[in-house]
């Protein structure tokens, strides 16, 4: 099997998981649930299996490198990335529901990758020649995805944090918020340290290892939105439904940060 | 001092040491980077009065907005933000250092009043559930704390016991601030005391000195030297490697030699080489031109470099220059054209796309479209940037210290807990009590799990002895 066909096969998966997290939730069927969180194991594991496969076809091409390497490849270890957060929280709290605001995140980034994006695994050019780059996307992707359960949490308390533990699907509004803080801390750190591996793997490419090109102001400014978000909880006691909506922005400007530097503003970053 | 000024003194140390402040301030620099990502940075002033009407380039040039993260508005509140880090965490510190190193004595431990406290009952004896208050404790104890127990029980048959956990997590905060002043401070060492420069070397070119950004030439103490340039390619076409071998002289002799890639800079002396780009001579052999005058059929004709042709009823055209991209928009040359007769000379870019002249034109000449071109390549020129930046190592430092400060902030939290026991309505009572410093939700899930640890296990005490 080809890693492609695998990746189509991971994507129609996806939207199987994300369709049935949000029947469950809809319908309060702990056994549907159950059954996505099944589908969203298995297809981690194939899409795992594709990412692995990806990377040996890499090296009989000759051009051997771990598949991150443009934007095809990145959406496909964020939505990687996504589940496997997800799942994670899912085994510590055990609450499925929130598997329906966040699994089509997932499916989402399969599907823009599969449709309008160049799946031709490249030769790498000199500037992405470097350790750092690992290192830079698996701290970036890793703290995206932390945000992005955040954000599916945030949408998940707006919707339902008013009827408190109505759903038995869903964690009490205080575990709920919990959750969204505790993401978003885990998030902060592999941000903070994908922002430092990219400014020192920038210095080695470039001798700068800060230049103010959009994408690295926009991190910035994503650290800057959570850093507020820190604070204000901390410090002024913010809580509940504002902890949300600070979770949604954030993601929002990570979602910037991804795919709108890209689309709406030139500079160094040639892909994610 | 009179009491009011000091005291209008102490309001403005207070507001210096918000976290208001501190929040507004992140707030107005996302937003002033934000604009620097929208308004194009760093053109040349006419740039703006083409991208802007009239009025907005001259509120961008006023306010800075061609170079926001350089403008005084962006660094001031730069360093407002370091202003307000360090007067935060002088007016916390000394409160912070005296609850983290306070252990309670026995003889002085109390129960305070705290927001989190719960009764829990049990008819198991007073030291039966002394005993398993103390194992919990023990069992929550964070590194570097102990239990303390109040020795005897007081008057009213009350004993009291104590722990806590992550007491160091409280200087996580401070290590993370501390860190954005380092970074802070590596930005203004790379400003003030680095430079950075290009070179351009041609294959057995050598150099004494760089042309720094700023526009002065800066002479080095050795000479470098480009011994090979090596541009590889994959092959699709798109580029593989680019290497310069470098050789670095001192007093006329080879003192080292270094392999200067992308990724891989050459460090000599003060002075670190970057391989970032390159460049390959071109030297134009002819362009092709189309000639559409107002009436009769487009007339073609071809120029040599450095040859001039003339055409009837029109004049003289020379080449003055070309590129195989101006302006990013394709290869365009640079004419002169002497017009028969009348007029002055007129010099002007010809393309092979409308508009066909930059600048355009009177109706009085005709239009010249390019059609074609061809030029030789020549040799491959390395293009490198040549560095100085102290601030390297600020950023270094900065970023370690700045995730073991956030591992230590988050994943911990200074947290305090007591227990009372005492004789109660049905055997014995305790009051559990517990505060943090931070995560308040978190811990508070935390205390309602002790609580409901200690209520199952008296439970079990009674179950047990039932049997
Ligand atoms: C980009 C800038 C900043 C970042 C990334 C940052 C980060 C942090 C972090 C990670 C924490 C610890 C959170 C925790 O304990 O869970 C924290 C706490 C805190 N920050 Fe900041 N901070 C920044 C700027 C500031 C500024 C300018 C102030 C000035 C008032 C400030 C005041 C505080 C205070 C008072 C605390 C609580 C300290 C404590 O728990 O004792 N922060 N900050």
């Amino acid at each position: 099997m080809t890693s492609s066909s695998l990746l189509s096969i991971t994507t129609f998966l996806y939207f199987g998981t994300a369709l049935g997290y949000l029947v469950a939730l809809v319908f309060k069927s702990p056994k549907t649930a159950k059954l996505s969180s099944y589908l969203a194991w298995i297809t981690t594991a194939v899409q795992t299996a594709a990412i692995i496969i990806r990377w040996v076809e890499s090296y009989h091409l000759g051009v051997g490198h771990a598949p991150m390497t443009n934007m095809y490849e990145s959406l496909i270890f964020f939505a990687w990335c996504i589940v496997l957060a997800y799942l994670l929280l899912e085994l510590k709290y055990d609450h499925r529901g929130l598997g329906a605001a966040i699994a089509p995140f997932a499916f989402l980034a399969m599907a823009y990758a599969s449709f309008g994006q160049d799946t031709g695994i490249k030769p790498l050019i000199p500037a992405l020649k470097s350790n750092w780059l690992i290192a830079h996307v698996v701290t970036c992707f890793l703290g995206y995805a932390a945000f992005a359960v955040a954000c599916g949490s945030g949408i998940i308390y707006l919707f339902f944090g008013r009827d408190d533990s109505k759903n038995r699907m869903l964690p009490g509004r205080d575990i709920l918020e919990e959750v969204i803080y505790q993401t978003v801390l885990v998030g902060f750190l592999l941000l903070t340290a994908g922002i430092a591996t990219g400014a020192v793997w920038a210095d080695q490419a470039w001798g700068t290892y800060w230049s103010w090109d959009p994408k690295e102001t926009w991190s910035l400014i994503t650290w800057f939105v959570y850093a507020v978000m820190i604070h204000a909880r901390l410090m002024r006691g913010w809580r509940g439904r504002r902890i949300a909506w600070m979770s949604l922005i954030g993601f929002g400007t990570v979602l910037f940060t991804y795919f709108g530097v890209n689309m709406l503003l030139a500079g160094l970053h040639s892909y994610a | 001092m009179s009491a009011k000024s000091s005291q209008g003194a102490s309001r403005i140390w207070e507001s210096l040491a918000s976290v208001k402040l501190a929040v507004t301030l992140l707030i107005l620099l996302s937003l002033g980077a934000v604009l620097g990502t929208v308004v194009p940075q760093g053109q040349p002033q006419a740039f703006y009065h083409h991208w802007a009407s009239e009025a907005w380039a001259k509120v961008i040039l006023t306010a800075q907005l061609d170079r926001v993260y350089s403008s005084f508005w962006f660094l001031l509140l730069v360093a407002a933000l370091a202003v307000n880090l360090i007067v935060c965490s002088l007016n916390r510190l000394p409160k912070t250092l005296k609850s983290m190193g306070s252990t309670p004595t026995p003889e002085g431990l109390h129960l305070p009043r705290v927001r989190l406290s719960q009764s829990v009952h049990g008819s198991a004896s007073p030291e039966e559930v002394h005993a398993l208050v103390r194992e919990k404790f023990s069992s929550l104890q964070g590194i570097g704390g102990r239990v303390v127990e109040s020795g005897r029980a007081d008057a009213e048959g009350e004993r009291l016991i104590f722990a806590q956990t992550g007491r160091f997590s409280r200087l996580g905060a401070y290590v993370v601030h501390l860190a954005i002043l380092i970074l802070m401070a590596g930005g203004l060492a790379t400003a003030l005391l680095g430079f950075k420069g290009n070179v351009w070397l041609h294959p057995g070119q050598v150099l004494d000195h760089i042309d720094l950004r700023s526009g002065q030439a800066m002479p080095l103490d050795f000479k470098v030297r480009l011994d090979k340039f090596i541009f590889e390619k994959y092959e699709d076409g798109s580029p593989k490697l680019w290497q310069s071998n470098l050789s670095f002289i001192r007093d006329g002799k080879v003192v080292e030699t270094a392999q200067c890639k992308v990724n891989h800079p050459a460090t000599f002396g003060k002075v670190t080489f970057y391989m970032s780009s390159y460049d390959q001579e071109k030297t134009l052999d002819y362009i092709g031109l189309e000639v559409m005058d107002k009436d009769g059929p487009p007339r073609k004709i071809r120029i040599k470099n450095k040859e001039a042709v003339s055409l009837e009823g029109l004049g003289r055209i020379e080449i003055l220059d070309y590129d195989p991209n101006w302006r990013g928009g394709g290869f365009a040359a640079k004419i002169r054209l002497v017009r028969e007769g009348a007029g002055a000379p007129l010099e002007f870019w010809v393309r092979p796309r409308p508009p066909f002249q930059m600048p355009p034109q009177g109706p009085e000449v005709p239009t010249f479209k390019l059609t074609d071109a061809r030029a030789k390549a020549g040799e491959y020129l390395a293009g490198l940037q040549a560095n100085y930046d102290p601030g390297i190592w600020f950023v270094w430092i900065g970023g370690i210290i700045m995730l073991l400060g956030l591992v230590v902030a988050l994943f911990w939290s200074h947290r305090r807990f007591w227990a009372e026991i005492g004789p109660g309505q049905s055997g014995t009572r305790v009051v559990l009590a517990g505060s943090t410093q931070s995560n308040r939700p978190s811990f508070e899930l935390k205390f309602k799990a002790l609580v409901k640890d200690l209520e199952e296990s008296l439970a079990g005490l009674e179950t047990g002895k039932k049997k």
